[in-house]
């Protein structure tokens, strides 16, 4: 599948501001099921400097600096990327997710990086206790770990229900997995820490999703928005992706941009601004399907 | 009190000497014997004659808190500065012991270096399995962002090491610490005051000195390789005057001569570091860093403090500023790191890890897991990842249930927890006060990287703990601090900073980079020095009255100027009030209690702590016989029980006299130039605020007939002895003010401050180059000219009434327009401090 997507972000200040930095998680990064073929971040107004370097995680990041200062700031981000299909063949004969586990123990020293994502980080901190006695009932010892990971998205669509009004990015996992409500990102973060709590290896992931329209009516533009899934080591199978919003495995309707421990290594705009005054936000996200090379 | 010591008496105390039992005596080895190295020391001794010993002990701790010494930062939130107390015998090191110590503490610097390097670089050390990943990933300081940073630019150029002697005579590293090492100032000062008050015994005992250290400290900070041509600006970035350490950081911009600064006085633009001036933006290219790590950059290092620069890693990446020590280098400071470093030393650097640190045991692996809970009651336990010094449990203090409770912590999350072993420390002889007695020593050193290698300081900070209880790994443990003395097997050369210069400078006339904060802080330095020096002279002067009338007697002349310092609230406000005026009796009875005041700032003390926390900011630019006159203010506290009246003239006495002390030093030991300027500038300001504040007083309180009021005006206002010589005992009220108001000759007049603020306005740098005059500049010729106007034309007759309408008319507005030239000098010369703030997309929201 190929889109197109556009990341629109406008603040808006009450007075102008002295001056403004912005680091931003824009740009789609290559994966072996991804390529992105065109990416551009322009600003306005243009920035007075820019830079784009690869991060500890291999994410791209851009850099814009606005020494002179604005009272408006747009910055348009442009991609298209092709996204291969990822199919999972054979789940039940993916390694049982224990031995994974204590391969991982043994200090594979070549994938000693992945134990960077058991390990509890900024916004995932709460491993213990509630949270791993719900993941454990999906993990039976000698499991496949598709399989468990199959039936832990089915408990997720079963028991956590979607809503926009009842966490805030600060809500901690512990009350999202309480209340059993949230958005994707929190889900993101709870089935990360449901996962590390059972030492399997599970990273945050943020992108894109495509969405339908209702049944027919157009597709509305700039109706979209970023999301978040997780993705979770599988030992010789590599990192697969699950979305715990939408109950199932990632394959081509995902877009990836980057990856980290969890949101804070990867929130897609970012700044500092030098000035007071309130800054008011407006945030639009359009993922257009495109069908023939553009 | 023990007096005179004579000199064999010390050295037969010395003689008599022996270290307590089970630990490692530095002076006297285990058959009995005085090491040779302490020789030197008993042969000055005795060649010395009579030393008064605990004179020469008060003596030198008297020097150490008038330079200011102490480690809690000023006083801040009700914490009291605590002193630095300084024992007068050194403990002596021979060149043979220092040697093994310096190459064991030079290689420990490279050691923790490179294992930095590596863990942001390619991670060697985890993908060999040289290091357990979760010793990193777990580390809150590993901060992602500081990966792959260019070579050169983050180097770790001041280290810290920790050491302790065991009972065998081996050192022991307690700490490593390379994040912003503090203690080297305390190093110097001891030695300092140490060579003032045992003169020429650093000569005789042929002692290294420090010096070296910091030559080769500037040389690096120099020479690092930087974008500009010409001899590179370094700054030293501070956390400010609320930090344990600031004291440090001054000490440090002062000794090695770099500008002292804070995160808000720095800016970025094109990826580049730059200073806020009054002139403006002015480039730096190198930062010594003394802040905590995570608060260098708020735009990647996020959190909510704003204390960082935004954009300074982008800097660092394009390696247009060298961060010294690096951001990153605090990583090992931790103790989870230290059973590692054997095999890491082998790997790393190909060598022998020379000097061993105190043994310590992971809990986060089986076997040591397993060696800790058996050896539970004999350790000492501690958090993994936090850094040396800050909590640590000996489990043999603890109640049978603490123990157990702390054991479940454990075993919940034994990786979050190592254990280390007791040790008692060395000892050495010591005199503090008056006693001579035994001490552990915990001891700290340096070591400072060169072109070639790290050199190590030959000297240290000894902090001493008179009992055997593990001493906290904290420049600021221990009942007092010693100097360390290595000796040289020949004769010491000279060696000071002041003699090392790398190119001679260009000739100059003016110290452009004057921070705006520092103008700022001068501004207000002076206007608080002002203010105080008016309160001190009312108060003195009310306190006279009230011990030289008769009781009962009302002193009706002192009404003016009790109303003056209630208005201000300086002394309870509703004595501004005249209904609540209180009577003769009740009021000498309440005055010496009115002066101690309590908390509050704008009271006399509150006065005087702002002196002294203005002056400890702009130390570095102020000359030592200032601050030396400003400490005094800050000792010479009304006492709380004080409540006779002549003990508090006397006081107020003294305090005058050190306040001008303090101002002398404004008007004739600095240069004329933008220190000088924004300091006179808060005098003449609050000079002419506190006149107008009292005059106004007067003529709203005070008969126009009686003398009594009028001479008392003109004593407070520090002009009675030229109306005396001008007008003998004629006092009258018109040649009064006009004295006071428009006599352009006395510089205690309300005319002068301005004439002097209008000269010294024109001469402040103008950040644009405009054919128009400033509005301050407007507001204060308005002014002057207004007061000058006051006194008539040739041809018109001059009586009081003519005089005293336009005066109270000038009066009415006078101090609101005196608070209106301060908020434009604000404006324009003094808004560094903006308002930084992070902005966030929010969270992702979709479905």
């Amino acid at each position: 599948m190929k889109y197109r997507i556009t990341h629109l972000t406008r603040y808006e200040a009450r007075e102008k501001i002295s001056m403004g930095m912005n680091q931003v998680y824009l740009t789609p990064r290559n994966t072996s099921w991804q390529t992105c073929e065109y990416s551009r971040v322009l600003t306005s107004p243009p920035a007075t400097s820019s830079d784009r370097r690869t991060d500890y995680f291999g994410n791209i990041v851009n850099y814009f600096c606005f020494e002179r200062g604005y009272q408006k700031l747009e910055i348009r981000a442009s991609s298209r990327v092709a996204v291969q299909p990822r199919e999972l063949l054979h789940r039940e004969n993916s390694l049982p997710w224990d031995k994974l586990i204590r391969t991982l123990a043994q200090q594979q020293r070549d994938q000693y990086a992945t134990l960077e994502m058991t390990i509890p980080s900024p916004m995932v901190h709460d491993l213990a206790g509630q949270v791993r006695d719900y993941a454990r009932v999906s993990f039976p010892p000698e499991r496949p770990i598709l399989d468990g990971l199959e039936d832990l998205l089915s408990r997720f669509r079963r028991d956590f229900t979607f809503d926009n009004s009842a966490t805030t990015l600060n809500t901690p996992i512990l009350e999202v997995f309480e209340e059993r409500k949230g958005v994707c990102q929190d889900f993101a973060h709870l089935a990360i820490a449901m996962l590390r709590a059972l030492g399997i290896p599970a990273r945050y992931v943020s992108g894109y999703l495509r969405t339908y329209p209702k049944a027919g009516q157009p597709r509305l533009r700039g109706a979209d928005a970023s999301h978040a899934w997780v993705g979770v080591y599988c030992g010789s199978l590599g990192w697969v992706d699950i979305d715990p919003t939408n109950n199932s495995f990632v394959s081509d309707e995902h877009i990836t941009v980057a990856w980290g421990r969890d949101y804070s290594d990867v929130a897609p705009v970012r700044g500092v601004i030098i000035g007071s005054g309130t800054h008011a936000l407006d945030v639009s996200v359009d993922v257009e399907p495109i069908t023939s090379a553009a | 009190m023990a007096t005179l010591v004579p000199a064999d008496s010390i050295v037969e105390r010395l003689r008599n000497y022996h270290g307590p039992a089970g630990a490692y005596d530095e002076y006297r080895d285990p058959t009995g014997q005085i090491r040779p190295h302490w020789e030197r020391m008993l042969q000055a001794f005795r060649q010395s004659g009579p030393l008064n010993l605990t004179d020469r002990w008060h003596a030198a701790n008297r020097m150490l808190r008038e330079n200011g010494v102490n480690f809690t930062g000023f006083e801040h939130n009700g914490r009291q500065p605590r002193p630095w107390k300084l024992d007068l015998l050194p403990v002596v090191f021979s060149s043979v012991d220092w040697n093994g110590l310096r190459q064991g503490v030079a290689q420990r610097a490279r050691l923790v270096e490179a294992v930095i390097r590596d863990l942001y670089g390619v991670q060697r050390v985890l993908r060999e399995g040289l290091l357990p990943p979760e010793l990193v990933f777990r580390n809150q300081e590993f901060q992602r962002v500081f990966h792959h940073f260019p070579q050169h630019t983050t180097p770790l150029v001041i280290y810290g090491c920790e050491l302790a002697r065991s009972s065998t005579g081996q050192w022991w590293v307690m700490a490593d610490r390379a994040a912003a090492p503090a203690g080297l100032s305390f190093a110097v000062e001891n030695r300092i005051v140490l060579s003032k008050s045992l003169p020429h015994f650093l000569h005789t005992c042929q002692i290294h000195r420090l010096a070296p250290f910091f030559v080769r400290l500037q040389e690096t900070l120099t020479a690092f390789p930087t974008q500009r041509k010409g001899n590179p600006s370094v700054v030293i970035l501070s956390a400010g005057p609320d930090h344990p350490y600031y004291y440090e950081d001054v000490f440090l911009a002062r000794y090695l001569g770099y500008t002292l600064v804070e995160a808000d006085d720095l800016t970025i633009r094109r990826n580049q570091v730059w200073i806020k001036t009054l002139r403006g933006l002015s480039p730096v290219d190198v930062v010594l860093r003394r802040t905590p790590d995570h608060r260098l950059d708020p735009l990647e290092l996020g959190g909510h403090s704003p204390n960082g620069v935004a954009g300074m890693l982008q800097a660092i990446r394009h390696k247009h500023v060298v961060v010294a020590n690096g951001p990153e280098t605090g990583l090992l400071d931790s103790p989870v790191y230290m059973p590692f470093l054997p095999a890491l030393c082998k790997h790393m650097l190909g060598e022998e890890l020379l000097l061993p640190s105190i043994a310590t045991w992971w809990c986060g692996q089986a076997e040591p897991l397993e060696y800790v809970l058996q050896h539970f009651g004999d350790l000492v336990i501690k958090p993994a990842f936090a850094h040396s010094g800050g909590e640590e449990i000996i489990v043999s203090e603890l109640s049978e249930a603490d123990a157990q409770s702390l054991r479940e912590r454990i075993l919940a999350d034994p990786g979050a927890y190592v254990a280390q072993e007791k040790i008692v420390r060395s000892t050495a002889p010591c005199w503090v006060e008056e006693e001579f007695c035994s001490g552990h020593i915990a001891m700290r050193t340096f070591a400072v990287r060169t072109k070639e290698a790290y050199e190590v300081l030959n000297g240290g900070l000894v902090r001493v703990e008179t009992s055997a209880a593990p001493m906290p790994l904290s420049v600021s443990a221990g009942q007092f601090s010693k100097d360390v003395w290595v000796t040289s097997d020949s004769p010491v050369p000279a060696i000071s900073l002041l003699g090392h210069m790398l190119e001679p400078p260009k000739l100059q006339r003016s110290t452009s980079k004057l921070p705006s904060r520092a103008a700022d802080n001068l501004f207000w330095l002076g206007r608080y020095l002002e203010r105080l020096e008016f309160a001190g002279r009312l108060i003195r002067k009310i306190t006279e009255r009230l011990m030289s009338e008769s009781a009962g007697q009302p002193v009706m002349d002192v009404t003016p100027l009790i109303s003056c310092l209630a208005e201000q609230g300086i002394i309870e406000e509703s004595f501004a009030v005249e209904e609540f005026f209180p009577r003769r009796d009740e009021l000498e009875n309440l005055w010496p209690r009115m002066i101690r005041g309590d908390d509050d700032p704008n009271r006399f003390e509150g006065l005087c702590n702002q002196v002294v926390r203005l002056s400890s900011i702009v130390r570095d630019r102020m000359t030592e016989d200032f601050w030396r006159g400003v400490s005094q203010i800050g000792e010479r506290r009304v006492p709380a029980d004080l409540l006779d009246l002549s003990e508090l003239h006397d006081t107020m006495n003294l305090l005058m006299l050190h306040i001008s002390a303090a101002t002398g030093q404004i008007t004739d030991g600095l240069v004329h130039g933008p220190t000088r300027q924004f300091l006179q500038i808060g005098r003449h300001l609050e000079r002419a605020r506190q006149l107008t504040l009292v005059m106004r007083k007067y003529l709203q309180q005070v008969e126009a007939r009686e003398t009594l009021p009028l001479v008392t005006l003109l004593d407070v206002c520090n002009s009675l002895m030229t109306y005396r010589y001008r007008y003998r005992a004629n006092f009258s009220i018109l040649p009064a003010f006009d004295l006071l108001v428009t006599d352009s000759s006395n510089p205690h007049a309300i005319v002068f401050q301005f004439i002097e603020l209008n000269a010294l306005v024109s001469e402040l740098p103008s950040k644009q180059k405009r054919p128009f005059i400033s509005s301050e500049q407007d507001l204060i010729r308005r002014i002057l000219f207004e007061l000058q106007s006051l006194l008539p034309t040739e041809d018109q007759e001059l009586n009081w009434p003519r005089y005293r309408a336009p005066l109270e008319q000038i009066f009415k507005t006078l101090e609101p327009r005196i608070k209106e030239i301060s908020n434009l000098l604000t404006q324009t010369y003094f808004l560094h401090a903006e308002f930084i703030q992070q902005i966030d997309e929010g969270r992702e929201g979709g479905a």
